[in-house]
C-alpha cells in the first residue's frame, strides 16, 4: 500500500515539474500554442540553447529576462526562422505543428511576429509596398481576397494611429532614415497589420525613452486578446511596468533556470542576476 | 577594337540627352562637349551588348552625366569600356552605372576618367554598383581615375555584393514568399537609375534614340 502511494506522487511530480499555483491552473486550460521541447541550437558552430523548455498558451503574456549573451535573442530567431541559426536538438510545435519545418514565411502566415531588436534598412522598398506585399500574402494564405487600394490604405492609416507613427510611409522605405523609436514602433505598427497569433518582443524597449516606450507598449496592450499570446523578452523590469506578464522566466546560459510569478521581475530589478547562478 | 566611331560634337552652350535602349546591343561612339555644353546619358540594358564611348569635354564648364544600367541573367555578357577626358578647366561629369546579374551572366565595367594637366577645378565621380544574385555570375570591374591636374574633386567607387540576407529575413518573416522578397530587393537595386531614366523622358517628352 505504501509503495503503491510512494509510486503515484512520484508521477506526479514527474508530468508538473513546475509548481503549481492558481496561475497554472489557469493556463492548464487555455488552449497551447506554442510548445518548445528541450531546444538546442548554434550560431557559428557555438552552442546558445542548450536545452530549452517553455509552453505558451493562448491569452498568455510570457517575460523572458536575463542577462546579456544568455540566448534571448537566439531563441527568438530560432523560433521565427533565421537560417543563420541552426536547430541541433529538440522540438518545437506551434498550435500543433512542426515550426522547425517551415520556412519564415510559412511561421509568419502561421502567426507568429517578431518584433525585431534591430529593424533592418531597406533602401528603395517603399514601406507601402512592403506592407501591401505581406498582408496580401497572408490573405492569399487564408483563401481571401486581396484588398483593394483603398481598404489597405484605410488598414494603414488605422494601425498607424495605433501606435501614433505619425508620417507618411508612401514615400519612406522600409526603416530608412527612421529614428530609434520610429522603428520600434514601426514594428508594432507591422504587428498589428499582421495581427499575429503569438508575438515575440525581442528587446522592444531597447533605445527608446520613456514616451516612446508608453507608446509602443500601448500599443501591444491593446492589440492583446484572448487568442493570441505574447513573449516579451527584455534585460530590464522597466518595459514590464506597462506590459503585464503573466509568468516571468529568466535564461541563463542557454537554460531557462528560473520560472515564477510577475514579481520575479520586481525581485530581479532588486538583486539583479547573480543570485540565481 | 575600336573601329569607327560615330562621332557627336556638342557645341557652347548646347544641351542633350541620349538614351540608348535595350536594342543598342553594339555602340561606339565619340562624343565632345564644347564650352558649356551639357549631356545626360542613359543606358538600358538587358542583352548581350557591347559600348565604347570616348567623351572629350573639351570646353570650359561642360558637363556630363552618365546613369546606366546592366542587367543580364543566362548566359549573356554586357560590356561597357567608357573613357571620360577632362581636357579642360571647371568641368563636371558623374557616372553612376549599376549591374544586376543573375545565373552565369557576366558584365565589365571598364570606367576611366583622365583628368589633363590644366583641367583644374574638375569634379569628377565615377560609381560602379553591382548585384549578383547567383554563384555562377561574374563581374569584371575596373574603374580607373587618371589625373594629372592638383585642384580637383574626383572619387571613383565600386561595389558589388548579392542580395542582402538580412533584408530577406526582414521580409520573409513577414509572410512575403521568397521569390517575391527577390524580387523586392533587386526592383529597389534598380530603381534609382529607372526614376532617373523615367523622369527623363518626361522632360524631354520623347527620348532621343541615336
Amino acid at each position: 500500500m505504501q509503495r503503491y502511494e510512494f509510486f503515484l506522487k512520484k508521477e506526479t511530480a514527474n508530468v508538473f515539474f513546475v509548481p503549481l499555483s492558481s496561475k497554472d491552473n489557469k493556463r492548464n486550460m487555455s488552449a497551447e500554442l506554442l510548445d518548445i521541447q528541450n531546444l538546442y541550437a548554434s550560431v557559428t558552430g557555438k552552442e546558445i540553447l542548450k536545452g530549452i523548455n517553455l509552453t505558451v498558451g493562448a491569452g498568455e503574456t510570457h517575460a523572458i529576462m536575463g542577462p546579456n549573451g544568455s540566448g534571448k535573442s537566439t531563441l527568438s530567431s530560432v523560433l521565427v526562422g533565421n537560417p543563420a541559426f541552426e536547430v541541433t536538438q529538440g522540438s518545437v510545435s506551434f498550435l500543433g505543428k512542426n515550426l522547425l519545418d517551415m520556412s519564415p514565411e510559412e511561421r509568419s502566415w502561421a502567426g507568429i511576429f517578431l518584433s525585431f531588436q534591430y529593424p533592418v534598412e531597406i533602401s528603395g522598398v517603399s514601406m507601402v509596398n512592403f506592407m501591401r506585399a505581406a498582408v496580401n500574402a497572408q490573405r492569399t494564405h487564408k483563401g481571401e481576397k486581396a484588398l483593394t487600394a483603398g481598404e489597405f490604405l484605410k488598414l494603414m492609416r488605422e494601425k498607424q494611429a495605433l501606435v501614433e507613427l505619425d508620417t507618411n510611409l508612401v514615400n519612406r522605405s522600409v526603416n530608412e532614415g527612421f529614428s530609434g523609436g520610429e522603428k520600434k514602433r514601426n514594428e508594432i505598427f507591422q504587428m498589428a497589420m499582421l495581427e499575429p497569433k503569438l508575438a515575440i518582443l525581442d528587446e522592444t524597449d531597447s533605445g527608446l525613452d520613456i514616451d516612446a516606450l508608453r507608446i509602443v507598449a500601448d500599443g501591444v496592450n491593446k492589440l492583446k486578446r484572448a487568442d493570441n499570446a505574447t513573449i516579451v523578452i527584455t534585460h530590464y523590469p522597466r518595459l514590464l511596468d506597462y506590459i503585464k506578464p503573466d509568468v516571468v522566466h529568466v535564461l541563463y546560459n542557454g537554460k531557462i533556470i528560473k520560472t515564477g510569478p510577475p514579481e520575479l521581475a520586481l525581485e530581479l530589478e532588486e538583486k539583479g542576476y547573480d543570485w540565481l547562478k | 577594337m575600336k573601329s569607327n566611331p560615330q562621332i557627336v560634337q556638342l557645341a557652347k552652350n548646347e544641351r542633350t540627352t541620349l538614351c540608348f535602349q535595350p536594342k543598342d546591343t553594339a555602340l561606339d561612339y565619340h562624343i565632345i562637349l564644347e564650352q558649356n555644353a551639357g549631356l545626360d546619358l542613359y543606358f538600358l540594358q538587358d542583352r548581350t551588348a557591347q559600348t565604347h564611348f570616348q567623351i572629350d569635354l573639351n570646353g570650359e564648364d561642360a558637363e556630363l552625366n552618365i546613369y546606366g544600367l546592366a542587367t543580364a541573367e543566362g548566359t549573356q555578357k554586357i560590356e561597357n569600356h567608357i573613357l571620360i577626358n577632362h581636357n579642360a578647366p571647371k568641368c563636371k561629369s558623374y557616372q553612376l552605372f549599376k549591374y544586376l546579374l543573375s545565373d552565369e551572366a557576366v558584365g565589365v565595367f571598364d570606367g576611366k576618367i583622365v583628368v589633363q594637366e590644366g583641367a583644374q577645378k574638375t569634379v569628377a565621380e565615377q560609381n560602379n554598383r553591382n548585384l549578383l544574385d547567383g554563384d555562377a555570375c561574374r563581374i569584371h570591374s575596373k574603374p580607373q581615375l587618371e589625373i594629372y591636374a592638383d585642384d580637383v574633386k574626383c572619387s571613383h567607387g565600386m561595389a558589388t555584393g548579392q542580395l542582402d540576407e538580412a533584408a530577406m529575413f526582414y521580409l520573409r518573416s513577414r509572410g512575403i514568399p521568397e521569390a517575391e522578397a527577390k524580387k523586392m530587393l533587386k526592383t529597389a537595386f534598380t530603381q534609382d537609375i529607372l526614376d532617373k531614366i523615367n523622369s527623363a523622358s518626361l522632360q524631354i517628352g520623347v527620348a532621343i534614340q541615336p
